[in-house]
């Protein structure tokens, strides 16, 4: 217990010092004017009046623009080393663990009194066989800890949400969820989207209760209906989710998340390769980062 | 202080964001950072997956015996821009490699990779802190 507690501490005084760095460095650089000289872009409409979601939310690199800095022609070495915070490795990816906790009190899902031991035990544990984060196993993500996906395509009855390896079905065609009595339990849930106003609104059900909402331990259970309001206006897509479970004392909002469309006509996304998890066993400390 | 910043942040990218598939964990948690270490041998097969590439190779030891060690870098998107520009292509199954990195904490054969050197003497170096700093600080043991 002292020792969750003097880590709980060290992370604490850290991310102190993250936020007040960050803060700096914000301070010491010029806010970005884009927003304000770029030209309005028109929120594009399907023929039903609806707005189009279609496209790529994700910023991608064309063929040949992958060389990247520390290329030496002469000997065709690469030198790719990357500097951090202290210039020292391990703190690259400890500063990245505290980070991922650092949420205003509001911000986190409130647990029942009687899952706070669960929560704090998987937070501690993620990374090693007895509480694993299911994103550490490469299992799905599940809704809302996908978030936006990489790109979306859509049909009047019909958003397909296409993530790096797995693709979510979105039916806005007026069909209602299935009974409860059969539910399937999935990761992504059943979903099922209305248009109010230009606001597309995805009412999920029917999970597996395996899907963690976040890094931190936050489990969650079979329970779980989350809504989903996604907006686009011009190139822009927001998306904020809130999640209802009976382990939770009151419904969790997420963090809005905000993507903008790639304008690249000839974008393309990489293959997707694969998630195979070989570390499990071999894991020694319980730093997570 | 500010380029050091976004270099943490771009790698973030890279080693987290690298498709929300990344199973990452903590380097530091499987290896020790303080272990230098070099392995040369030959290019038994490559596992180009996330959220963390494998090169498995087989090393002979003093006495001829062949052990076959697991060199685990980032993943293949991040390795892609660190200058492995054609993917699993970028090597042969059956050359020689001598892998740098740093030993893992458990004594397995595995390895946490910082460079690779190729057989045509080209080295592809791929670490995210400054080298010289090692040692300077004292990572702390959790």
């Amino acid at each position: 217990m002292k020792q969750r507690f003097v880590i709980g501490s060290l992370g604490a005084v850290m991310a102190a010092i993250w936020l007040v760095s960050a803060q700096v460095d914000a301070q010491g650089q010029r806010a970005p004017v884009r927003q304000n000289d770029a030209p309005p872009v028109a929120t594009p409409t399907r023929a039903n009046g609806h707005p189009d979601f279609s496209g790529i939310w994700v910023q991608t690199r064309r063929r040949g623009d992958q060389v990247p800095a520390g290329f030496d022609r002469d000997t065709g070495n690469f030198n790719n080393v990357l500097r951090n915070r202290t210039n020292n490795p391990v703190d690259f990816e400890r500063d990245s663990g505290i980070r991922q906790r650092v949420y205003p009190r509001d911000a986190k899902p409130w647990y029942k009194p009687q899952y706070w031991e669960r929560v704090e035990f998987n937070d501690i544990h993620g990374h090693s066989l007895e509480a694993p984060d299911p994103a550490f196993q490469c299992m799905p993500d599940g809704v809302p800890r996908a978030g936006l996906p990489q790109e979306i395509l859509q049909t009047d009855t019909e958003m397909v949400f296409l993530y790096p390896l797995h693709v979510r079905r979105i039916y806005i065609d007026g069909r209602p969820h299935p009974p409860e009595t059969q539910w399937i339990g999935t990761w992504f849930g059943h979903s099922i989207g209305r248009w109010e106003g230009d606001t597309l609104v995805v009412d999920t059900v029917d999970f597996n209760g395996l899907e963690w909402l976040g890094w931190p331990g936050w489990f969650t259970s079979p329970d779980k209906h989350v809504i989903e309001r996604i907006r686009r206006v011009g190139n822009t897509l927001t998306g904020q989710a809130t999640v209802e479970d009976s382990i939770l004392v009151r419904p969790w909002t997420t963090a809005m998340q905000t993507r903008q469309l790639n304008t690249d006509p000839l974008a393309e996304i990489d293959e997707p390769l694969p998630c195979v998890e070989k570390d499990l066993g071999h894991i020694v400390t319980r730093e997570r980062g | 202080m500010r380029h050091m910043l976004a270099s943490a942040v771009m790698l973030c990218g890279l080693l987290l964001w690298a498709g929300s598939a990344s199973a990452h964990h903590a380097l530091q948690a499987q290896f020790d950072t303080l272990k230098p270490l070099q392995i040369k041998g030959t290019l038994a097969r490559m596992d180009w997956v996330n959220p963390h590439a494998y090169f498995w190779i087989d090393v002979k030891d003093d006495t001829g015996k062949v052990k076959q060690w697991g060199a685990e870098t980032v993943g293949p998107q991040a390795l892609r821009q660190a200058g492995f520009l054609r993917g699993p292509a970028s090597f042969r199954i059956g050359d020689e490699y001598t892998f740098e990195g740093f030993a893992a904490r458990d004594g397995s054969e595995r390895v946490f990779t910082t460079a690779v050197h190729f057989p045509d003497g080209r080295k592809i170096q791929l670490w995210f802190g400054d080298p010289n700093a090692q040692g300077q600080q004292q990572p702390g043991r959790q």
